[in-house]
């Protein structure tokens, strides 16, 4: 119980990558609770096709067995490995949870990348059910599983397509005093997201910066939406 | 609870990422989330065993039913140290008994216990400390989307404790060597009292490694939660806008005072702290005017930074270079060969009569001719490839040339005076492809019989080109022969004919580069 620690800690699942351009990409790494979501609904994909196959070849006899053991054989070794390599790095399942495989690098993964990692779930699988996957997942920061670690790959989620800000109507104003990048985007946020928040929590929010606005309360939240709608370039 | 003390990123996730959050928020305190998880567990583990002696079957259940009160010390801990107030050991002992006796703890064992969003509600009661209505309220507020969220994680913990406990008995089962005989399946007997207390201990276990997690994952989508709802970015990022244009402000009417021609009042810039503003404290006239003119006070907070550099450079300086990043230490561990210390392996005899030496020794030979002969094989095939002058090769070649020009149709064509008669006959005749491709094979035959030139069947047009450039002095027939060759190529390859009277020159200079030296040689 003794987790003072000097040095402030600042959590994050983020993982930044830098690219030969010198662009700065921030890549949200996804855990545990998603990727067994997906692998689940990846399993009731896969084992529902196979029975419904099962049906159909059942009625072959022998020959339809063997059929069904190498069909058998292919789903479960290149399932994932053919979808994550030509859908945009998802299965199904993972598609469904938002999710996607991409090389420790930011590059899409490639047949070796896909194929390592899965290939090396029969490792993962170890004991049994995934014991030391998990166990890999929980410990490392990207949340990489053995096989992850082996390809350089990792899952994370793709990002929602960027949509163009709807701010409240109203005139717009510049700001009087100069702001970074990071605030003026946090000032479009505000005036974005002002809507959802009520008028109390808004009013507590703009006074936060009432000393620089000069106003308080309804006319001070109208003020800063005023800056934002002049930020996302809108005529003053 | 102060947002500035927050040890997360605050930004707006989804119920997914959320749930991360709270497995590195574990990973980041684990020593002391799993110390408050076993100060709690493990004694009412071996208490449920005194008590259910000889009923061990009972002890799990009774450990499942009560988790809701297991949950606490962690959340307790992880709560505190998000916020920048990591509890020590004395206030945890404090917090303990409140903690679990008190905060609905009933409520939670009996009409809640089977709550699916187990994990999220726990933080509105145990650390908003909300009842009856007003707790209701709140969990409505907060339900979506974070409720369907903390469902699906009690889903998957409840599948991966099962998972992890299996995973826990195959690993032992594997570790088991073999004259033990031991199957997979007697590791799951419960028939016996020992069997019984195994699989309790395992069950223990496979819930001490997950219950914290959940727990923690239960927290953050709370805390996300709360986070969307009352714009927490927001807030800690408008903190930070207002606290920077504050100290700006303050730097620019240190400056002004100072343009003024009051310089003893000279203000420390750095010692400005940040202080939040309020309403108590309404803006000082000064500080808005300066603020009103955003480039006037860009320049002067410059200037007033380059005032204060030159006059502590030097302190600052020598500051800097205590920084604990400038004294980085690092431990490289690396493979070496054996060899380089020569006192670790101890000087063997030349003449090891073990067998194995020997058979060391033979494979070795073998691998070095292996070597040689690659290189003699490598060295013949780079020599049989390369081009030369030498002339006995070129004899040789010589010789054959007629029967080879171009590989085409084997016509035997002998270089002679009227072949350039012949081929503008052609010409006229409406075969120009076939006028050229004489010319060309002649001249080829030419360069080989009189200028003992060994052109290769498998060499370019090109590949002529160079090695007549390389072996003949004649800048005239160079010329003719490049002429040719463009002609050559444009009418094979890409059906494009010179014009006649180039045709007719090449043709009419055909016979003066190799008719006259065939006569002069003959």
């Amino acid at each position: 119980m003794s987790a003072r620690s000097s040095t402030p800690v600042f959590l994050d699942t983020l993982r930044h990558i830098e690219t030969p351009e010198g662009i700065e990409l921030s890549l949200r790494v996804a855990g545990p609770v998603a990727r067994i979501l997906a692998w689940s609904m990846d399993s009731l994909i896969r084992y529902g096709a196979l029975w419904v196959l099962l049906m159909v070849l059942a009625m072959l006899g022998e020959g339809g067995m063997g059929l069904w053991l190498i069909a058998l054989f292919l789903t479960e070794w290149f399932y994932p490995a053919l979808f994550e390599v030509y859908a945009g790095g998802a299965t199904p399942g993972k598609k469904a949870l938002g999710l996607k495989v991409i090389h420790t690098n930011g590059t899409p993964v490639d047949w070796p990348g896909a194929l390592i990692r899965n290939l090396l779930r029969a490792v993962d699988f170890l004991p049994l059910l995934y014991g030391f996957g998990l166990a890999a997942i929980l410990c490392n920061r990207n949340f990489q599983r053995l096989g992850d670690l082996a390809a350089g790959t990792m899952v994370i989620y793709r990002d929602p397509a960027a949509a163009t800000p709807q701010l409240p109507p109203g005139r717009a104003l510049p700001p009087p005093f100069p702001l970074n990048t990071a605030e003026q985007q946090l000032l479009i946020d505000f005036a974005e997201r002002s809507t959802t928040l009520n008028p109390e929590r808004q009013a507590e929010l703009a006074d936060l910066l009432a000393r620089q606005t000069g106003l308080y309360g309804v006319a001070g939240v109208e003020r800063l939406c005023a800056h934002a709608r002049w930020l996302a370039g809108e005529p003053a | 609870m102060p947002l500035e003390t927050i040890a997360a990123e605050l930004r707006r996730r989804n119920a997914w990422e959320a749930t991360d959050l709270g497995m590195v928020m574990v990973r980041q305190w684990l020593g002391s989330v799993y110390a408050a998880w076993f100060t709690v567990a493990l004694p009412l583990f071996m208490l449920l065993h005194l008590v259910c002696w000889g009923h061990w079957w009972l002890a799990p259940w009774l450990m499942w039913w009560l988790k809701p009160l297991l949950d606490r010390p962690p959340l307790y801990i992880l709560s505190h140290a998000l916020f920048g107030d990591p509890p020590d050991r004395r206030q945890f002992w404090r917090a303990l008994p409140g903690l679990l006796l008190r905060r609905q703890a009933f409520a939670a064992l009996t009409w809640r216990r089977l709550g699916a969003a187990r994990s999220f509600t726990l933080p509105v009661t145990q650390l908003e400390g909300l009842t009856g209505k007003a707790r209701r309220q709140r969990l409505r507020d907060l339900s979506y989307p974070g409720r369907g969220a903390a469902i699906w994680l009690t889903v998957i913990g409840l599948h991966v404790e099962i998972a992890l406990d299996f995973a826990l008995i195959a690993l032992v089962w594997m570790l088991i060597p073999d004259f033990i005989a031991l199957e997979f399946f007697d590791l799951l007997d419960d028939s016996s009292q020992w069997g019984q207390l195994w699989l309790n201990v395992v069950g223990f276990c496979g819930l001490s490694l997950v219950e914290p997690f959940y727990v923690a994952a239960g927290f953050t989508l709370y805390l996300n939660r709360r986070a969307w709802l009352e714009a927490w970015d927001l807030e800690l990022g408008f903190r930070k806008m207002a606290a920077r244009l504050a100290q700006a402000g303050r730097v620019a009417t240190g400056l002004a005072v100072l343009a003024l021609g009051l310089g003893l009042l000279m203000i420390p810039v750095k010692s400005v702290a940040a202080d939040v503003p309020s309403r108590s404290n309404p803006p000082l006239p000064v500080v808005e005017e300066s603020l009103m003119n955003p480039l006037c006070e860009q320049r002067r907070v410059r200037e007033v930074e380059l005032a204060q550099a030159s006059s502590s450079i030097k302190q600052v300086l020598a500051e800097t270079l205590k920084e604990p990043e400038l004294h980085v230490c690092e431990v490289q561990t690396r493979w070496r060969w054996r060899d380089d210390d020569s006192t670790e392996s101890p000087p063997r005899s030349p003449h090891d009569p073990r067998p194995g030496q020997w058979f060391a020794a033979t494979i070795e030979l073998l691998l070095w001719l292996a070597v040689g002969l690659f290189i003699a094989v490598a060295g013949w095939w780079l020599w049989r490839r390369t081009p030369r002058v030498s002339t006995g090769a070129g004899q040789r070649v010589a010789k054959s040339g007629p029967r080879f020009v171009q590989g085409r149709d084997a016509i035997a064509i002998l270089p002679d005076a009227g072949l350039g008669d012949t081929a503008w006959r052609l010409w006229t005749e409406g075969q120009p492809r076939e006028a050229l491709r004489l010319l060309y094979q002649g001249s080829l035959a030419g360069l080989a019989a009189q200028h003992g030139l060994p052109v290769r069947p498998s060499a370019t047009e090109e590949d002529c080109l160079r090695l007549a450039a390389a072996q003949l002095t004649d800048s005239e027939l160079l010329g003719f022969l490049h002429c040719l060759t463009c002609a050559w190529q444009a009418a094979a390859y890409a059906h494009r004919l010179p014009d006649a009277a180039d045709a007719h020159r090449l043709c009419t200079e055909w016979p003066r580069h190799f008719a006259i030296a065939r006569a002069l040689s003959a």
